[in-house]
């Protein structure tokens, strides 16, 4: 079937071009770029693969330790607002002592109560239930723990209860004076601890703008070689005849040398940055709108960088514990009261968008519902209540993820940041907002084109925001997550 | 003695191998036209061209490290072997399409060659794009790769017969559309 026919066809075809499509190599470089392959290059892979390893390292380890930082941060202005409430509190249990003697009898007594049931609290369940027998034997067991239960025989209940959740509010009685020592103490060691904390931002915020510099610099000589891409492509366009062949060379030999001078600029802003991007870690947990500068300018480079997510995780938290108190009736008797609490498993959803900032990091934010149920026992004397709580918060998270390790199809990342959650729903609602801070480390793998599914393993904190409402959160800060869920490529 | 078109080859290649960043955006506007139009007679779909074109660009590009120089040539010789290899794999994973075209019988055809005289390569890679997937396919692989119809059969996963007998319908179809589109032109 060797005909004629075929000889025409091959020959029409030798040499044929066709306009290949529109932006193909920009997308074929941000494809590159989301997969982390480079160009083959022999030298690169024996000198500077390594080097690459080891900036990986450091880049995770300063995640860790951003978020670690982050955290201590957190809990020690958590601990300076725990001590001005406590000198707050002292004031007004003087005031009560002023106004009357039996209140003074009730305070000293509800001062031994809460001390023990702070102790109870302070221990695993299997010690307080010990320790619970030792109160009262026979009256073991009782009522209402929580505030906005108060039953009525029981004077003082609200007192009570945040004292029991505040131990050394008691001490406080005895010794006013050292407590607001060490509260002035705590707030001038917090003052200067602010004075550094806005020098080193000052620092920080040079840094960032060096880095914007940069950013922009590199913006800018990307386009350069963008344009001389394409006078490169258009004089070799324009080649077809031969008789243009030498003129071509010329103009190719001297848009050559360009690249090569561009390329030289290039390397060099990028090694600064690098450099600069080291300085600007630790400021990265603190300052986030900051980032948002720096992701502006790269948004105008690259497309396609932008997935939508939905996760269900899985939470660690569920606990079983007993609150004894002592409580003073209306009578001068006092009983003993014990709420047995058991907080199920939370149940958490969540929505994500996240922002591809290069081919390592990206910034995650989007919404999360968490529904928790407990189920609370008050046993005061013979009588028991139980009720049923039910919270559902929903959350603003806000994440930074480091790819470490990927391929075409997997994708190896360490993720941490923080969490706001607002109760907004259920049989009852916290006014406060309950504040986490997590660290985990992902797999992704690329399902089809544009989908993905993750699993990622690591740790969340609950920090303690001195609600009077006891959930999963309060009872069990420490939490084994496991979130798996599905991402979306957003294409335009 | 180098002619101008190796010379060039070596100098794109050896850009690869120092690891300039230029590399790229040389080895693309030198051959993106060409492999294009390689691409363009397999997938007729512009989107699915697009997609395709990106991988095999993806792939000469982090493969070129494996690519041997073996004279004038060798490198276009090279990319243009990946770029019809993706096409291929690419239909393969359309393969409902492919085999329901390569099964349906077409309405009689007189038989007659293509007249290909008078019409131009891109309008002819139009004509070829409008050609039933298995049909298209087919017809590139013996036309144009050369290949035997045991070797097609096996490529597409159909029968050495049916190979036959899809490129002589192949024939017949695109004589008549030619026919046509000088009809048209006219």
């Amino acid at each position: 079937m060797n005909d004629k026919w075929i000889n025409n066809l091959q020959d029409l075809y030798t040499g044929e071009e066709r306009q290949a499509p529109e932006g193909l190599l920009d997308s074929i470089k941000t494809e590159m770029l989301r997969r982390g392959v480079m160009p083959a290059s022999e030298e690169k892979k024996a000198r500077i693969v390594p080097l690459i390893y080891w900036k990986r390292i450091a880049s995770a380890a300063a995640l860790v330790a951003i978020i670690a930082g982050a955290t201590v941060l957190a809990y020690r202005m958590r601990v300076f607002e725990e001590k001005t409430d406590n000198t707050l509190t002292d004031n007004n249990s003087e005031t009560l002592t002023k106004n009357s003697g039996s209140n003074t009898k009730n305070n000293s007594n509800y001062s031994d109560a809460a001390s023990q049931s702070q102790t109870l609290a302070d221990e695993e369940q299997p010690q307080q239930q010990d320790m619970a027998p030792e109160a009262d034997a026979d009256k073991y067991s009782s009522y209402s723990t929580t505030a906005h239960d108060n039953s009525s025989n029981i004077s003082n209940a609200p007192v009570a209860y945040s004292s029991s959740s505040k131990a050394n509010n008691s001490k406080g009685k005895a010794g006013n004076d050292t407590n607001v020592n060490s509260a002035l103490d705590s707030h001038s060691s917090s003052t200067s601890h602010k004075a550094d904390k806005a020098s080193n931002k000052n620092v920080d915020t040079q840094a960032k703008n060096l880095v914007k510099q940069n950013d922009m610099l590199i913006a800018e000589t990307d386009k350069k070689a963008n344009n001389i891409t394409v006078e490169d492509y258009a004089s070799h366009k324009s080649d077809k005849d031969n008789d243009k062949a030498i003129n071509k060379q010329d103009a190719d030999k001297a848009n050559a040398d360009m690249l090569i001078a561009e390329n030289a600029n290039v390397q060099d802003v990028n090694e600064q940055k690098a450099q600069m991007t080291e300085v600007s870690k630790e400021a990265e947990a603190e300052n986030y709108t900051e980032i948002q500068g720096i992701q502006d300018i790269n948004a105008k480079i690259k497309k396609d960088n932008i997935q939508l997510g939905i996760y269900y995780t899985y939470l660690s938290g569920k606990k079983q514990c007993v609150y004894a108190n002592n409580v003073n009736a209306a009578d001068g008797s006092s009983t003993t009261m014990t709420t047995n609490e058991d907080h199920k498993r939370p149940f958490k959803l969540g929505f994500s968008f996240k922002y591809n900032i290069d081919k390592r990091w990206a910034l995650l934010t989007g919404l999360t519902y968490t529904s928790m149920d407990s189920h609370l026992t008050t046993v005061n004397g013979q009588n028991s209540v139980s009720k049923n709580q039910k919270l559902i918060y929903f959350g603003l998270p806000l994440n930074i993820s480091y790819s470490f390790w990927r391929n075409s199809k997997l994708n190896i990342y360490a993720t941490g940041g923080f969490e706001a959650a607002k109760s907004l729903m259920g049989t009852v609602t916290d006014p406060k907002i309950m504040f986490s801070t997590n660290a985990s480390l992902g797999i992704e793998y690329k399902v089809n084109k544009q989908t993905y599914i993750f699993a990622e393993p690591g740790y969340v904190y609950y920090f303690d925001n001195s609600s009077e409402l006891h959930s999963a959160f309060t009872e069990h800060p420490n939490n084994f997550s496991l979130s798996v869920g599905l991402r979306f490529d957003l294409k335009k | 003695m180098n002619l101008p078109g190796t010379d060039e080859e070596i100098q794109i290649i050896e850009a690869f191998r120092r690891g300039e960043s230029t590399a790229m955006d040389r080895l693309y506007a030198k051959y993106a036209n060409y492999l294009t139009s390689i691409c363009a007679r397999y997938i007729a779909n512009d989107d699915d061209l697009k997609d395709v074109l990106q991988e095999s660009f993806i792939k000469i590009f982090t493969q070129i490290s494996t690519f041997e120089n073996r004279g004038k040539g060798a490198l276009k010789a090279w990319m243009s072997r990946i770029v019809v290899n993706e096409s291929l794999q690419f239909l393969r994973r359309e393969q409902k399409t492919l085999s329901t075209t390569l099964d349906v019988e077409p309405p009689d055809i007189p038989d007659e060659d293509p007249d290909t005289e008078g019409v131009d390569a891109g309008a002819m890679t139009d004509l070829i794009r409008q050609l039933p997937d298995g049909y298209r396919a087919v017809l590139n692989l013996y036309v144009l790769e050369g290949k035997s119809h045991k070797e097609i059969a096996e490529i597409l996963g159909i029968k050495a017969d049916s190979s036959a007998s899809q490129l002589h319908r192949a024939k017949n179809m695109l004589a008549r559309m030619i026919k046509e589109f000088k009809r048209s032109k006219q």
